[in-house]
């Protein structure tokens, strides 16, 4: 392991795994090659594991957790752990919709940065952006790789709802509103893609270290996936 | 076979001890905010201890039964009346068709579970039938009961009658001291401010829900706001945000969180916080592991010893 880490006993049922480092793929391939490890040689009350930007959260079954003997076992199994391998990431394309019926805050957007609609639209789409984890709502991915010609503040007044779907920024970051829900980031497309299938599994469309490429569609072609999907 | 909702009540809806293994999806546990009197529900009904039951919050429905069942009520102590005759919970309950449950006024706690001798007829989402509420999926379409809905049942039985033992009669305060461990930034905070969170008598919010609980007390706020990188968290995560009011993660909590984790709360004592509602009170002291655990398995072999009997 390359990376210098420490592991903190963060509740009575959690081991957590902090890598120092900044946040980059090298490191998310480090942290994914701990996670595999530990699956593959799991503590007794294994549960489950939440891999994060600089960080690894080992769930435990609380009643058999034995935190001395887990850590000394996570210890030893990341000293062992290899990176996962950069050709297991996918690329995947997500339609996204810029039409302002959809798209509420591009024009804002847009003269925040300085470009036009259509200079924005690029300079989203032409980006390939990495999934470095999922948490904040089911299905939702944490990417890396924004433009920071589009960095952007979030909304002063966020919305109550924002639409499943919902493409957006907020500050440093670009992501996609998996399920209807609340939110400050100002919205600059929608998607057709569903996000969170719960009848899949895995029921998220992506996973850590998976590409992303947003692909611009028409509002007729929004219209006309969204009903095949619907 | 099936239960009508003849009134749905503040927010009923399905749940058992929740789905593991997908918090990397961003998929939290979801399941009974107070497991303890879920299970005992269950046992009253004769059920697998995890089985769904009905999660009712401070304002209870009006239930009809479209055939003869067993029926248990645990947890919030709320009144109860079938057809207008007063019944008592933490026991067998037998119902016959047509008859109406009532649940009046609530006198303690703010959760009741209530079992039932029969499956839900719907379907297991990710190992489990509780409601994901945020993401509408799970427990019954995905949401809490409206008035009118009908939950349809299969594979029913007739349990034999039971009485929840007294020890196990559980009665809920307004005023708890609830227990945690040191979180990964409660170093972070200055002993004037660790202490000050130790003294502090914590309200509880009518902002919280089955996501977190949010607490109102003097608030802790540092110089500068404390830089996190987003990290993962788990139901009993205490966070303090910029305003310096704790929350706690509760069971439909976010899997990952960008506050600073203040403590984690001990699992012994999340139930109890689940029948916490506005305006009850809470106070933190600091445990350290070993005893988290023991307290743990005290409290489980405490429980399981009495329904074994």
């Amino acid at each position: 392991m390359p990376f210098n880490y420490q592991l903190f006993i963060n509740s009575d049922h959690s081991i957590l795994i902090e890598f120092e480092g900044d946040i980059s793929e090298d490191l998310l391939r480090y942290i994914l090659g701990a996670a595999e490890s530990i699956h593959n040689k799991p503590p007794t009350g294994f549960i489950e594991l939440v891999p994060a930007y600089n960080s690894l959260l080992v769930v435990f079954e609380p009643l058999e957790f034995q935190p001395e003997q887990a850590l000394s076992q996570i210890k030893t199994t990341i000293e062992q752990a290899k990176p996962v391998s950069a050709g297991s990431s996918r690329t995947i394309e997500i339609p996204v919709c810029y039409d302002v019926r959809v798209a509420h805050d591009i024009d804002y957007v847009a003269d925040y940065c300085g470009m036009t609609v259509e200079e924005l639209i690029e300079a989203h789409s032409s980006q390939n952006y990495t999934v470095y984890m999922l948490g904040f709502l089911p299905g939702f991915l944490y990417l890396g790789g924004l433009d920071e010609r589009l960095h952007c503040p979030r909304r002063d007044n966020p919305r109550t709802k924002i639409e499943a779907g919902s493409v957006g920024i907020g500050g440093s970051q670009t992501g996609i509103y998996p399920i209807a829900s609340p939110g400050g980031w100002q919205i600059i497309g929608r998607t057709p893609t569903t996000m969170l299938d719960i009848e899949q599994s895995p029921p998220s469309i992506a996973n850590p270290l998976d590409n992303i490429r947003f692909v611009p569609i028409s509002y007729e072609e929004f219209k006309k996936l969204s009903e095949a999907t619907a | 076979m099936s239960i009508r909702f003849i009134k749905a009540g503040l927010q009923t809806s399905l749940q058992d001890l929740g789905r593991a293994r997908f918090r990397r999806y961003g998929i939290p546990n979801n399941g009974a905010l107070d497991p303890v009197s879920l299970q005992i529900a269950n046992w009253l009904v004769s059920k697998p201890l995890n089985s769904a039951c009905l999660e009712i919050t401070q304002v209870g429905p009006v239930i009809e039964f479209t055939q003869d069942m067993a029926i248990a009520v645990t947890g919030a102590h709320f009144e109860l009346s079938i057809d207008d005759i007063p019944v008592d919970m933490h026991q067998t309950l037998l119902v016959n068709k047509g008859e109406q449950l009532t649940f009046g006024k609530l006198v303690n706690g703010a959760r009741a579970y209530l079992a039932f001798s029969a499956e839900p007829d719907l379907p297991i989402i990710m190992n489990s039938f509780s409601t994901n509420l945020m993401a509408n999926f799970g427990g019954f379409e995905g949401r809490a009961f409206n008035n009118n809905d009908t939950l349809n049942l299969n594979n029913f039985f007739m349990p034999e009658a039971k009485e929840t033992p007294k020890e196990l009669q559980l009665q809920f305060g307004d005023n708890y001291q609830i227990r945690f461990i040191q979180g990964r930034e409660w170093s972070c905070f200055s002993k004037d401010m660790q202490q000050q969170f130790l003294q502090t008598a914590y309200q509880v919010t009518s902002q919280s829900n089955r996501m977190g609980m949010r607490l109102k007390g003097s608030a802790l706020k540092t110089e500068k706001p404390l830089s996190m990188t987003t990290a993962p968290i788990t139901p009993g995560t205490i966070q303090m945000p910029t305003d310096g009011q704790p929350i706690i993660t509760l069971a439909d909590g976010q899997t990952t969180g960008g506050y600073p984790r203040v403590g984690q709360v001990i699992t012994a004592d999340l139930p109890v916080i689940g029948q916490l509602k506005a305006n009850d009170s809470i106070s933190f002291q600091e445990i350290d592991l070993i005893d988290a655990l023991n307290l743990l398995s005290q409290k489980n072999d405490f429980i399981n010893r009495l329904l074994n009997n």
